[in-house]
């Protein structure tokens, strides 16, 4: 009975996928609506001199993002070994 | 000829509805949370997978005098959704630290780790 209900669930969330945020979701084209992406690639090597658009992005143009990532990952650490109660 | 985001696409979407029908059908709270990390997995690939550009490069310069700079980046992928799963996969780490512990602490106070043994939140 479980497993019925839960091939429906995702039957219908496949379907939900396929015609309703796909369908929205397609270009042909995707260079021609990549805006942002576009402006990150030019202005990799003009604005942060690195060879890499990705680690220019992480750390330079999106680098407070990357300081809230590492507050995440030691927030988690912290409520890991909170929550062994000190076991060490 | 298939092309490749098609494959990636459906490789992406298969393992989303893998994960969730595992959340929804799995009894064991361990498979739970590998469910969770195979649905994190299939959104990262779908991610990575709208950057996609045929034909297209990585996006890293090169110092070879063959092609110039403008050529290069003209043939480069998307590298805005890299970065952003580059930051979603540590913190889907964190995450399923997180909940690993949390079903840990559960395992010594409950005994089990099996939902259907868990009464504390039924009336």
């Amino acid at each position: 009975m479980r497993k019925v209900i839960g091939v429906l669930l995702i039957v219908s969330f496949a379907f939900f996928v396929f015609t309703l945020v796909m369908r929205d979701l397609w270009v042909e084209d995707p260079t021609a609506v990549r805006t942002l992406g576009q402006a990150a690639i030019e202005e990799t090597i003009p604005q942060s001199g690195a060879a890499n658009t990705v680690t220019a992005i992480v750390v330079q143009f999106r680098g407070l993002d990357t300081l809230g990532e590492v507050t995440v990952l030691f927030l988690s650490a912290r409520a890991d070994t909170t929550a062994q109660g000190g076991k060490r | 000829m298939i092309s490749i985001s098609a494959v990636l696409y459906s490789t992406s979407l298969i393992l989303i509805l893998l994960g969730l029908y595992g959340v929804l059908t799995r009894k064991n709270l361990i498979r739970v949370v590998i469910s969770l990390d195979v649905v994190d997995l299939g959104v990262n690939i779908f991610l990575v997978t709208i950057g996609y550009v045929r034909d297209g490069r990585a996006p890293i310069y090169l110092a070879d005098a063959q092609t110039s700079l403008a050529d290069q980046a003209s043939r480069m992928v998307d590298p805005l959704p890299q970065s952003l799963v580059l930051t979603a996969i540590v913190i889907g780490f964190g995450v399923t630290a997180v909940a690993l512990t949390l079903l840990m602490r559960l395992y010594e106070r409950k005994g089990t780790v099996m939902v259907s043994d868990l009464r504390g939140l039924k009336w």
